[in-house]
């Protein structure tokens, strides 16, 4: 017996240290692959994109239901972006308030005949309306029967005439010149890129006017700075490697442009799955590489989009619970792919990276700590081994945590108060204990949820933005 | 083994716990140094901000039917602070920014500055530095304050394997070599990209050369990418006396990229002889791109004759071409309905929103 025990002793230490490299590595390879981006772009007037007749052209496709509160608020601010070929396409997705009737008032629409000359799977557009006011002329509203976000956005893209697609949340608050960062990176590949992501930033307790993010404040509660972290360590310190060495499978459905064409050929977005931002990525990347033509999805480190986080556990637990079963129904769907050479570095490294660390690692913590707890009662526990493993797990969740932060101080540093840094190190210190159990748990039900068959996307209710005082006496 | 690893875990943790803490304390170092280094430039730019202003105040304040003569007593006392690189790079950064905001007899008298405070030979050491960014700074410095001298060292980095690199080097020469923008393209060894292709036209379009150079030298390009370039400048620029050797040119090309700017060239500027060549294009080449280019080209033309040729990309399995078809069809008829009713044609109901779609002022 004791032989077991050290045995699973040996494979939990095995399974940490392995983590924490490939942690290390992807954090070390970001951290320079930011650095290369940022000193690349410091030199760039992007301003030069708006005149260009040679700047592509982009639609932004933002899906909407039930957004009447602020739907009128969010499209002037996506029509204020600062790009010159592009238009904006908001899919009413069969709200049951009156989102359409107030977009159809406050931008004098009228219904068109509209044809499309070819469509991905979407359930019945009612309707396409467009102004008769030239100030909106770029807006693009489509009516159509409820079907849920990926079918929304496969309506938008059909209904999109323009080179490239820039799939987002409605609700985000998209930064002025991400457009023409997006598409600076398009143009300057010699490769055929067919996605590029960009940076969500938590945007909880910032200061919002018309649409525009007018001051970064670090949020106020402790959940949502948790997230912070969370969002910066992701994006900063993960993303941008697997961008560097050409394995990115996921771009945040909360901002990512995609070629067109590319996605018409590959079919849209899947309309059964949670994970639908995960699953178009990867599916674009394996038909790229079946068809052997080149396909290179990028990342940009810039923050592009800012996002309010969910301040309230119940609403967080069901987007991590989405999540965990987003990441399972891709992984399954794309089982071929699991250590297959013939998709390089994505069947070698980045599909078995998230087997086994983001859809085991959960299922490894749990079993880990009742394993714990059973030698722990038994009497049969290493407490020199067992106190050392914890703390080398935690020393170094730390550490990423502060390489996070030093990542940010030395390149965009959003938040310049010194109090905030104070701040975000506690956070980094706490969050090993007071959010990550969590995080765990939730990834777990998710994981039960998906084979009991819970295929719902569950409430997401919003707080909404910190207003000025004057549009909140408006 | 068991002993040996649990001396490993903890020499792991001493060595975790001593990262953090320089993590940590290196985080507060950079934010304290940001806030210094700022304090020492405002400091020093202040000064030269002071001898600036009197240069440049004396030097406008001149009769201006006499020759300019630039105040040098201000810029001695200047070049005398400017003994360390970073005071140099402070003082070429503002002077940078002064040329943005200034034109005319002030832009002379900042080139002057720049060259008599021997910046320049400052610029010169950049384009060798080890470091790439601090290499396009001195590209761009070189080529705003139009110092020839740069020409040569940045010459050799037109075709960098590194991106940033090559573009600002090819921006630069654009901006210095004001007669021949683009002679660099003889020297080419790859094809250029879209960005590079915005940023050139970004500054051939700054440039009052841009009328006199001579584009279509550089059309017979191994490399598609410079020829569609090259086509796409021309048609911008309006250059029509460059429509012989495009016409030459689609003749025997083959590439998608060149024959579709070819063919915003001919829509642009044209005449009744590109309609045939066209037409020759859109039937040579089985390809949507062409077609919906070459419909599209052919509706502009609005000649009557086309009607036909144009009827007949109704029935091609591309609903996109079609639909361009439809679009031209309009543009010379603007009854398309009734032309095509007219002729006897079997419309879809496809056809039918095509042709709605097209008629409604709103799309």
């Amino acid at each position: 017996m004791d032989y077991f025990i050290r045995i699973a002793e040996y494979l939990f230490l095995i399974y940490a240290v392995t983590i924490c490299s490939s942690y290390l590595l992807l954090a070390l390879i970001s951290y320079f692959a930011m650095r290369r981006y940022m000193k690349k772009n410091s030199f760039v007037d992007f301003k030069k994109i708006l005149s260009s007749p040679l700047a592509p052209s982009i639609s932004l496709i933002a899906p909407a239901y039930n957004e009447a509160m602020t739907i009128i608020d969010n499209v002037k601010s996506l029509l204020s972006i600062e790009y010159n070929n592009y238009d904006v396409v908001i899919v009413n997705d069969g709200s049951a308030d009156d989102t359409v009737d107030k977009l159809i008032a406050a931008f004098h629409l009228e219904k068109v005949p509209y044809f499309i000359p070819s469509e991905l799977p979407s359930k019945k557009i009612r309707g396409i309306y467009k102004s008769s006011n030239r100030a909106f002329r770029r807006l693009v509203v489509v009516d159509k029967e409820n079907g849920g976000k990926a079918d929304a956005l496969n309506a938008g893209i059909s209904v999109s005439n323009k080179e490239l697609v820039a799939c987002i949340d409605v609700d985000c608050i998209i930064q002025p010149d991400a457009l023409m960062k997006m598409a600076k990176t398009y143009l300057e590949s010699r490769e055929n890129v067919i996605a590029i992501g960009g940076v969500v930033r938590i945007a909880n307790s910032c200061v919002i006017e018309d649409g525009r993010l007018i001051k970064v404040n670090l949020p106020k509660g402790l959940l949502a700075r948790f997230q912070v972290l969370e969002y910066m360590r992701a994006f900063l310190l993960g993303r941008m490697a697997w961008s560097r060495i050409n394995g990115l499978m996921l771009i945040s459905g909360a901002f990512g442009l995609f070629k067109r064409e590319i996605v018409m050929e590959v079919g849209g977005y899947d309309r059964d799955t949670v994970g639908e931002d995960m699953e178009l990525v990867v599916r674009m990347r394996r038909y790229m590489m079946d068809k052997k033509r080149v396909g290179k999805v990028l990342y940009i480190p810039d923050p592009l989009c800012w996002t309010e986080a969910p301040s309230d556990k119940k609403i967080l637990s069901r987007q991590r619970n989405r999540w965990a079963r987003g990441t399972i129904e891709t992984l399954v769907k794309h089982r071929v792919m699991f250590f297959n050479p013939k998709y390089k570095v994505i069947g070698l490294l980045s599909y078995p990276y998230w087997f086994f660390f983001e859809f085991l690692a959960p299922w490894v913590e749990t079993i880990g700590l009742i394993f714990f707890a059973y030698l722990t009662i038994t009497q049969q526990v290493s407490w020199v081994f067992s106190l050392g493993l914890f703390s080398f797990v935690y020393l170094f969740a730390v550490m990423i945590s502060l390489l996070t932060l030093l990542a940010e101080e030395t390149s965009y540093y959003k938040y310049n108060d010194a109090r905030d840094f104070y701040k975000m190190a506690l956070v980094a210190i706490m969050e090993p204990f007071l959010f990550h159990p969590f995080v765990v748990k939730w990834a777990i039900a998710g994981n039960i949820d998906k084979w009991r068959g819970v295929k719902s996307w569950g409430k997401m209710s919003r707080t909404g933005f910190v207003q000025t005082p004057d549009k909140k006496k408006s | 083994m068991a002993e040996n690893l649990i001396y490993a875990l903890i020499y792991c943790n001493i060595l975790l716990l001593a990262v953090v803490v320089l993590l940590f304390g290196s985080i507060i170092i950079i934010r304290s140094s940001k806030k210094s280094k700022f304090d020492n430039k405002d400091f020093f730019l202040k000064k030269v901000t002071k001898s600036l202003n009197r240069y440049l105040i004396a030097t406008t304040e001149q009769d201006e039917l006499e020759e300019v003569e630039f105040d040098d007593f201000q810029l001695k006392k200047i070049k005398k602070s400017l003994y360390t690189n970073n005071r140099k790079d402070y003082t070429t950064t503002h002077l940078l920014s002064l040329k943005k905001e200034l034109f005319g007899e002030m832009d002379e008298a900042l080139d002057h500055a720049y060259t008599y405070l021997s910046l320049h030979e400052h610029s010169l050491k950049k384009t060798k530095s080890i470091d790439h960014s601090i290499r396009v700074q001195g590209f761009q410095e070189l080529s705003i304050f139009k110092s020839k001298l740069g020409l040569s060292p940045i010459l050799k980095h037109v075709n960098s394997r590194n991106l940033m690199l090559r573009q600002e080097a090819q921006v630069a020469l654009v901006k210095l070599s004001t007669r021949e923008p683009l002679s660099f393209f003889r020297k080419l060894v790859f094809d250029i990209t879209d960005w590079e292709k915005l940023l050139l036209y970004s500054e051939l379009t700054a440039t009052e050369f841009k009328h006199a150079t001579n584009f279509e030298q550089y059309l017979n390009s191994p490399f598609d990418g410079v020829n569609s370039f090259i086509i796409r400048l021309c048609t911008l620029f309006k250059k029509i006396e460059t429509m012989r050797t495009i016409r030459h040119l689609l003749k025997t090309e083959t590439s998608t990229m060149v024959i579709v700017a070819g063919l915003i060239a001919i829509r642009e500027m044209g005449d009744e002889r590109d309609i045939t060549l066209t037409k020759d294009l859109m039937l040579k080449h089985d390809n949507d791109r062409i077609k919906i280019e070459g419909l599209k080209t052919l509706g502009s033309v609005e000649d009557p004759n086309n009607l036909d040729f144009i009827t007949s990309y109704l029935e091609d399995p591309n609903l996109q071409v079609q639909f361009c078809a439809m679009y031209a069809l309009n543009e010379i008829t603007f009854e398309v309905g009734h032309y095509l009713q007219a002729k006897e044609a079997v419309l879809s109901e496809a056809h039918d929103l095509m042709i709605s779609h097209i008629q409604n002022p709103l799309n």
